[in-house]
């Protein structure tokens, strides 16, 4: 595991190279100047190309949990990130930061993850480490 | 190997008279480049190693990145004519940085990318040697097959998303020379070729940082003022490749929307 432990915040102030025109699909139908943080439980790692998913639940309107869903990169950048298949399980408490669809749907781009030992990755690895693009 | 003059003259004069509206395969002249064009196995065990996954290393993805995207002009910047530089920055400016017209580009419609937009794609890439041949496959399963034993296109190849590549090796350098290529294939994200007449020149080598280095050289008088001239570098990258099926879990949508249903038993 290439996962590095490393401070939160990293992440969200954009120390991540992303160049999203490189990506699989327009990014525009996302909000990226604003990046939402909440407390999740996992309910699945969708591990599929073109794109992760990562479906998880967070506290909804009245505190009830709801069901999102999260995109990642593809395998081979989240691989060469230093995830897999296995980096997260059902039901695994986690925190995650992500570009909300602007479409006010429940779903978003993921940003970073905070995983149960307290490491924080990305879609593209560890903070700051570079790596590329999304597909 | 080098050919004497008498023998080149007579390939030269064997092919003019083998010249027609349809040429087959074996009239093709063969390449006579000096030196190990791996046209044997014993040849190939002296072209250069390069065992092993590529993959486009940060500096490649910005350049990239910035020839397809930033709305200024920059040194990565694809000298288009004045139509098609309307077009790329109609779709620069787009919310995120990103092509407007990326729903409808080939990588999120499950297309190939096809060439020369595959030499800078994010995938992992190998190469492969046999007789006469050297293969490119990328991990999206795009496969450029590239004639090493050729000294020519065929005549009126069809237009393919990988186009009709030949090689030779000047050197521990790869040459690779390709035409007929689809427009639909993209210079590219977002970018089609403009017509069938794009001709792309890749030199290939390992270069001092032991990078593969590809130089390349594309030009089509439909859709740049100049040849468009950049260079791509890939890393070594550890590991076996890694699968790529498009089609499995596609949610992007032609319309630009994603598809949120989610998987069943959630």
């Amino acid at each position: 595991m290439r996962i590095a432990k490393t401070v939160f915040f990293a992440a969200a102030a954009g120390m991540i190279f992303i160049p999203a025109a490189l990506a699989h699909h327009s990014y525009a139908v996302f909000n990226r100047k604003k990046t939402e943080v909440s407390v999740a439980m996992v309910r699945l790692l969708e591990w599929k190309n073109p794109h992760v998913w990562l479906w998880v639940l967070m506290p909804g309107t009245g505190g009830a949990p709801k069901l999102w869903g999260l995109e990642a990169t593809d395998i081979g950048s989240l691989k060469r990130g230093g995830w897999s298949k296995n980096t997260v399980k059902t039901g695994d408490k986690v925190k995650v930061a992500f570009h909300p669809l602007l479409s006010g749907q429940a779903g978003g781009s993921l940003v970073s993850i905070t995983l149960p030992d307290g490491t924080v990755t990305t879609p593209y690895g560890p903070p700051g480490a570079g790596g590329g693009p999304p597909q | 190997m080098f050919q004497s003059s008498a023998s080149r003259w007579c390939i030269a004069v064997g092919f003019i008279i083998a010249l027609g509206p349809v040429r087959a395969d074996d009239q093709i002249p063969a390449n006579h480049w000096p030196g190990e064009q791996g046209l044997t196995w014993a040849s190939i065990a002296k072209l250069p190693n390069w065992r092993g996954l590529w993959y486009p290393d940060p500096k490649s993805f910005r350049e990239s990145d910035q020839a397809i995207s930033n709305p200024k002009h920059t040194p990565y910047s694809a000298p288009l004519t004045p139509k098609w530089e309307a077009y790329r920055l109609a779709h620069a400016a787009a919310p995120g940085g990103f092509p407007a017209n990326a729903s409808k580009a080939n990588a999120a419609l499950c297309l190939p990318d096809g060439m020369p937009a595959l030499m800078q794609a994010p995938h992992g890439f190998e190469f492969f040697y046999a007789p006469g041949r050297v293969a490119i496959v990328a991990e999206n399963g795009e496969v450029r097959h590239i004639y090493t034993d050729a000294g020519a296109h065929p005549d009126d190849p069809d237009d393919t998303w990988e186009g009709d590549s030949i090689g030779h090796w000047e050197g521990d350098t790869l040459v690779v020379d390709t035409i007929a290529i689809k427009p639909v294939a993209e210079i590219f994200m977002g970018l089609p070729n403009a017509s069938d007449k794009t001709h792309v020149v890749e030199r290939i080598h390992l270069n001092a940082q032991k990078e593969i280095q590809v130089d390349t050289v594309v030009t089509n008088p439909d859709e740049f003022t100049k040849p468009f001239a950049y260079t791509r570098t890939w890393q070594s990258e550890p590991g076996r490749a890694v699968e790529y099926v498009c089609l499995e879990g596609n949610r992007a949508t032609p319309s630009g929307t994603i598809d949120l249903t989610p998987p069943a038993g959630l």
